[in-house]
């Protein structure tokens, strides 16, 4: 059964007719799949329906675009450049900043379209965290934070689309689990807590790159917090009394909340 | 390769310091790649054009931070990548859905493999209906899933550098490449027997 897991991760490899591996990894590749193909009906069968999907996606045809084209390319971005450069000479170091930063900038748009996406990670984490201290078995994280964070807005979804794998695969769970099996198969653990931290520290980067210092300095705390309870061996008992001094402190739910309200107001502009 | 990543910096160090002939050339040899990679991602030339170009302007801007551990097709496909994404999440990146994303033409009039003036006008249109479910079942990807699915099936790049562009780990590029093509299986499932009939299985 490993095995198979195995095989299968290593399908889409052997079915590439782009890939980048040298040929004779290639053919070690499809062979090894091969053997393991003669002997296993099931493996076989997921095999011949993916390269059904890979010989259908490489039936797309890229446009063949003329020299026209690519000279005409080269010519609208030589302009989009001068463009660029006129406006950023003409700003000293302090006014690019405010230029960065005024309504209706790129850059301030980015920043504000930011705050649901912050708002999920915290969500996603308190709920982790609220969980991990509640001990209710019953709970089921997935399917309280898709529903949370759904109502937020269509960025957040999108984001929390990228988060569910992640939750999926340290909880070792199916989409399939999360409708079907009680919710003790997707409690948060150990490894959950650890993936979440490193996805607070993604945010973070993007955070840091746009100056939110606000909720940088929160998902500092918070990171701190997730790295104690990856790390607690023991029973817990004090890095959980320090998370819920830490929570009633920052008054965590209540940030959230106002964010998801900044959020709404950005979205009905 | 060290040759090359050398190359590189030095054409970049040109560039940053106002040799605008130092970056035509960085557009010149890779105007054509990240194109067509955002053609990938986006399924039109419009946006493909608009989103190459950002990548270039962006560039063009941060061309102090090149550091040269990689070579300039990577740091711009690492550009492209992230710049996609963030559109994506801008929610302000409208693809023009009402229209057949292959019919989004700009002056220069693309010509397109099977085109009606060089064959048979039924295998064009048979074609052309194919292109679209392509382009629709590409569409019911998230981001995400699309970079991964794109750069690892059409780039053939490995999980491992996939996983390097995105800052995700390589078993978080297995999972969404897994649902990526769930979910494209799905979307042509009505394709699948007259495929495995015509295809060629054993490799």
């Amino acid at each position: 059964m490993r095995k198979c897991k195995k095989i299968r991760d290593l399908m889409p490899d052997a079915l590439n007719d782009n890939s980048v591996l040298p040929e004779a990894e290639l053919r070690i590749l499809r062979e090894y799949i091969q053997e393991h193909l003669k002997g296993c009906p099931g493996c076989s069968q997921e095999y011949k329906k993916l390269a059904g999907l890979m010989a259908a996606m490489n039936k797309r045809q890229r446009p063949q675009m003329s020299n026209a084209f690519w000279e005409n390319y080269s010519l609208r971005l030589e302009e989009k450049l001068e463009a660029a450069s006129a406006a950023e000479e003409q700003k000293s170091p302090v006014n690019i900043v405010n230029w960065k930063h005024r309504p209706g900038s790129f850059d301030f748009k980015l920043r504000r379209l930011l705050y649901p996406v912050a708002a999920a990670a915290i969500l996603v984490v308190g709920i982790a965290i609220g969980l991990h201290l509640s001990l209710q078995p019953g709970k089921d994280i997935v399917n309280t934070a898709i529903s949370s964070l759904r109502q937020l807005s269509p960025a957040v979804a999108e984001h929390f689309d990228n988060v569910l794998p992640l939750l999926l695969d340290y909880s070792n769970s199916s989409p399939q689990q999360i409708n079907t099996e009680p919710s003790e198969s997707i409690l948060v653990e150990k490894s959950t807590v650890r993936k979440l931290l490193l996805e607070n520290q993604l945010l973070k980067r993007v955070m840091a790159k746009n100056s939110n210092i606000t909720v940088n300095e929160l998902m500092n705390e918070l990171e701190l917090i997730l790295l104690e309870l990856s790390n607690d061996s023991g029973d817990g008992e004090e890095t959980r009394r320090a998370v819920r001094q830490f929570i009633k402190e920052n008054n965590v739910l209540f940030k959230m909340k106002t964010l998801e309200k900044k959020d709404k107001h950005i979205l009905t502009i | 390769m060290e040759l090359i990543q050398n190359y590189d910096l030095r054409l970049v160090k040109q560039a940053s310091q106002g040799d605008r002939n130092a970056f035509r050339e960085i557009v010149e040899d890779n105007k054509k790649k990240i194109f067509y990679l955002a053609f990938d991602f986006t399924g039109s030339i419009q946006d493909a054009e608009d989103l190459s170009q950002d990548v270039f302007i962006k560039a063009f801007r941060s061309l102090h931070t090149f550091k040269g551990e990689a070579s300039i097709s990577t740091w711009l496909y690492r550009i492209t990548l992230n710049t996609f994404l963030d559109l994506k999440r801008k929610k302000s990146f409208e693809m023009e859905k009402n229209q057949a994303p292959l019919d989004e033409g700009v002056s220069a009039n693309p010509v397109f493999p099977g085109n009606p003036s060089a064959g048979n006008p039924e295998t064009y249109a048979e074609s052309r209906q194919m292109q679209m479910h392509i382009q629709q079942a590409l569409e019911t990807l998230s981001p995400r899933e699309r970079s991964v699915f794109v750069m690892r099936h059409y780039r053939g790049m490995p999980g491992k550098t996939v996983g390097e562009l995105l800052d995700i780990s390589e078993g978080t590029v297995k999972s969404l490449l897994s649902r990526a093509i769930k979910k494209l299986q799905n979307a042509l499932g009505f394709y699948r027997d007259s495929l495995d009939l015509g295809m060629e299985v054993q490799r």
